[in-house]
C-alpha cells in the first residue's frame, strides 16, 4: 500500500463517517439531544433492506423504502420519547439515558427477530476499480461509498444553506428561545431534524453495509465514532463534524495499515481523550467557559 | 445444584452488585455524573486480581489481590475525574465511554499467541480469557465461606459509603452537585472532594470485579464490556440515585429479573409459542437487555427518581 492508497481509503472512511456525524449533528445542534438511538436505526436498516430484497424487491425500490423506514423511526423517537420529556423540562442526561434505552430495545429486537450474526449485502469480492489518481486500485463498493457519502454531505449543506427548513435548523441551533419568540414552530423543526437524521443514518447504513457487511451490534460503535468525529471537529458548527470525520477516517486507516485493525478503536478513543482534555472545543470550535455553556 | 448452593450463588452475585452499585451511586447520585465506564473498571479489577493472585506463590497473597484490584480501578477512575470539570453532562458520558472502549480494547487485544498467560506480551490472553483463577486461603474451602466473605464486604461497603455521605464530606459533594460554583465560591476543595468520590467509586468497582474473578475462577473481556457498564448504570438508575438503599433495591431488582428470565425459561417459551421466532438464536441475555432498555425508558419518563431514589438527585431530575 502506498501513502496515497491509505490516504484515499481514509478519505472514503471519513466521508462515510461524516454522513453519520452530520446525522448526529442534525439532531444535536438544534435540540442539544444526543441521538444515541440513531445507532440502532443504523444497525437495523441493513436488516430491513435485506428483508425487502429477500422478498423479491429490486434494489431501486428497497433502498428508498429502507431509508423511509429509518426516517419515520427516527421521527417517532422524537415524537414518543424526547418531545414528552422536553415538555416536562427533563435534564439533558435524561434524554441521553432514555435514548440509550431505546437503542438497547431496538438492537435487542433486531437480534430477537433476526439474529446476531454477521451478514453481507453483496456476494463475493467486489470488482476492483482503478481510481485515476496515482494508479490506486479500489473495490467498487468503496468507490460507491465514497462518492455517495460525499454527495449526501453536499446535499445536506444545500438543504442547510439554501432552504427555509435549513434556515430554521440554524436558527434553532443558534438560539432556541429567540426562534420560538419569532414564531418558529419549534416542535415541528425538532421533528424535521430527527427525520433528516434518520434519513442520513439509514442511507449511510445501507451504503456502509454494502461495503463492509453488517450485524446487529454495529450501531453502537458507529454512532460512538460519529460522536468522536463531532467532538474532535468541533461541535458548534455543521462543518466541524465533517472535518473531524475526515481526520478520524485517515487516522483509523493509518492505524489499520501500519499497526493492526484491532487497535483502531483504542486509537480513536485515545484521540478523543486527548481532545477532551487538551482541546475540548474541537478543531474549529469556539472556546467557551463551562459556566457559559451551562446557561 | 441444591437450593442451598443456589441461594449462596445468588448471595454472592447480589453482594457484588451491591458493592459496585453503592460505589457508582457516589458518582452518579451524589456527584450528579452518569458514567458508562464502570463495566471497564469492574473488568480492570477482575484482571488485576487474577494477575496478582496467579503470580503469588502463597495462598494468603490473593487477599492482597483484592486491595490491588481496588487500587488499580480507583486510579483509572481518577483519570475520568480530572477532565470532568470541563465537560457538560452528555459529553462527560462520552468521555467515560472512551475510557470504557480503551480499556475493553486492552482486555481484548493485549494478547500474543504462544506467550505464557500473564506475561507482558500476553497479559489478558485475549478473548479466550484466563481460567483457573486462584481463591485465597479459607475462601477456597466452601461456597458458604465465600458467600459470607462477599456479603460482609458488601455490608462494609454500604456502611462506609453511608458514613461518608452523612459526613461533612458527603454534604460537600452534594453541594458540588447542586451548585458547583457556590461550593467553589465558599472556598471548598471541590476538585479534591470529587476526585476522592470518583476514586472510591472506582475502588468499589475494582473490588466487585476481583470478587467475581475469585468466585467464578475465570475472567474474560466480557466482564469489562460496555454491556456491563449499561447494566451497572441501569441498576443505580432503576434503584434510584442519591440514596443508600437505591443501589440495594436496584441490585435486587436486576438480579430478580435475571434469575426470573432464566428460571422461567422465557426465551424457550417464546420460541415454542411463536413459530416465526422458532429459528431465531436469541438468548436470555438478549431478553434481559431488552427489559433493561424498556425499564430505563419507562422509569425515567414516569418515575425519574427510580424505585427508591432521592427526587433531588440532579443527574436526571427536571429543571
Amino acid at each position: 500500500m502506498t501513502v496515497f492508497a491509505v490516504l484515499l481509503d481514509g478519505l472514503v472512511s471519513g466521508a462515510a463517517l461524516a454522513t453519520l456525524a452530520l446525522a448526529f449533528s442534525a439532531v444535536y445542534l438544534p435540540t442539544k439531544i444526543f441521538h444515541v438511538a440513531l445507532g440502532a436505526i443504523f444497525a437495523a436498516s441493513p436488516f430491513v433492506y435485506a428483508a425487502l430484497t429477500g422478498a423479491g424487491l429490486p434494489a431501486v425500490l428497497a433502498a428508498p423504502l429502507t431509508v423511509s423506514a429509518a426516517t419515520v423511526a427516527s421521527a417517532l423517537v422524537e415524537r414518543w420519547n424526547h418531545a414528552p420529556l422536553e415538555r416536562r423540562g427533563s435534564a439533558e442526561t435524561t434524554h441521553f439515558v432514555t435514548s440509550l434505552g431505546l437503542f438497547i430495545v431496538l438492537v435487542q429486537l433486531t437480534v430477537v427477530f433476526r439474529d446476531d450474526a454477521g451478514h453481507f449485502l453483496r456476494t463475493g469480492v467486489d470488482e476492483l476499480w482503478r481510481v485515476p489518481l496515482f494508479g490506486v486500485q479500489m473495490a467498487r463498493s468503496r468507490v460507491l461509498l465514497g462518492v455517495a457519502s460525499t454527495g449526501m454531505v453536499l446535499s445536506f449543506f444545500v438543504l442547510l444553506l439554501r432552504t427555509r427548513m435549513g434556515l430554521r435548523f440554524r436558527a434553532l441551533a443558534q438560539n432556541p428561545t429567540e426562534s420560538a419568540l419569532r414564531g418558529i414552530d419549534v416542535s415541528r423543526v425538532r421533528l424535521q431534524a430527527f427525520a433528516v437524521s434518520g434519513l442520513l443514518g439509514g442511507l449511510a447504513a445501507v451504503l456502509y453495509a454494502y461495503d463492509r457487511g453488517y450485524d446487529a451490534y454495529l450501531g453502537f460503535d458507529m454512532v460512538l465514532l460519529a460522536v468522536v468525529a463531532v467532538i474532535i471537529g468541533g461541535r458548534d458548527s455543521f462543518a466541524g463534524p465533517i472535518l473531524g470525520a475526515v481526520v478520524l477516517g485517515i487516522v483509523r486507516e493509518t492505524i489499520r495499515w501500519t499497526l493492526s485493525a484491532r487497535w483502531q478503536d483504542a486509537g480513536s478513543f485515545f484521540l478523543l481523550a486527548m481532545f477532551l482534555v487538551m482541546r475540548p472545543q474541537g478543531l474549529i470550535g469556539r472556546s467557551t467557559r463551562v459556566e457559559e455553556e451551562l446557561s | 445444584m441444591s437450593w442451598v448452593n443456589y441461594a449462596l450463588t445468588l448471595l454472592v452475585a447480589f453482594s457484588i452488585y451491591v458493592i459496585v452499585g453503592a460505589g457508582l451511586n457516589l458518582v452518579a447520585g451524589y456527584c450528579g455524573r452518569l458514567t458508562l465506564a464502570h463495566g471497564a473498571l469492574y473488568g480492570a479489577g477482575a484482571y488485576a486480581y487474577t494477575l496478582v493472585s496467579m503470580a503469588a506463590s502463597t495462598t494468603v497473597l490473593p487477599y492482597a489481590g483484592f486491595i490491588i484490584a481496588a487500587g488499580v480501578s480507583a486510579l483509572l477512575s481518577v483519570f475520568l475525574a480530572l477532565p470532568e470539570r470541563r465537560l457538560r453532562g452528555d459529553f462527560f458520558i462520552i468521555a467515560s465511554l472512551a475510557l470504557q472502549a480503551i480499556l475493553f480494547s486492552l482486555f481484548q487485544n493485549w494478547h500474543t499467541p504462544g506467550e505464557p498467560v500473564g506475561s507482558w506480551q500476553n497479559l489478558t490472553n485475549g478473548t479466550a480469557g484466563i481460567s483457573g483463577v486462584p481463591r485465597p486461603l479459607l475462601l477456597d474451602t466452601s461456597l458458604a465461606m465465600f458467600a459470607m466473605f462477599a456479603s460482609a464486604a458488601a455490608f462494609a461497603t454500604v456502611l462506609v459509603i453511608r458514613t461518608l455521605v452523612q459526613s461533612p464530606w458527603g454534604r460537600l459533594i452534594r453541594a458540588t452537585r447542586d451548585d458547583r460554583l457556590v461550593a467553589e465560591g465558599l472556598g471548598k476543595g471541590v476538585l479534591r472532594a470529587r476526585v476522592e468520590a470518583f476514586a472510591i467509586a472506582g475502588a468499589t468497582a475494582g473490588l466487585g470485579g476481583a470478587l467475581y474473578a475469585a468466585y467464578a475462577r475465570y475472567v474474560s473481556p466480557d466482564l469489562g464490556s460496555v454491556n456491563m457498564s449499561v447494566l451497572f448504570l441501569s441498576m443505580v438508575l432503576i434503584g434510584g440515585l442519591g440514596t443508600i438503599k437505591g443501589p440495594v433495591v436496584g441490585a435486587a431488582t436486576l438480579l430478580a429479573l435475571e434469575e426470573g428470565v432464566r428460571l422461567l425459561r422465557v426465551s424457550d417459551t417464546i420460541r415454542a409459542n411463536l413459530p416465526f421466532l422458532a429459528e431465531s438464536g436469541f438468548t436470555d441475555a438478549n431478553l434481559q437487555l431488552l427489559v433493561y432498555g424498556v425499564l430505563l425508558v419507562v422509569l425515567l419518563r414516569f418515575r425519574p427518581q427510580g424505585l427508591a431514589g432521592d427526587h433531588l438527585a440532579a443527574s436526571v431530575r427536571s429543571h
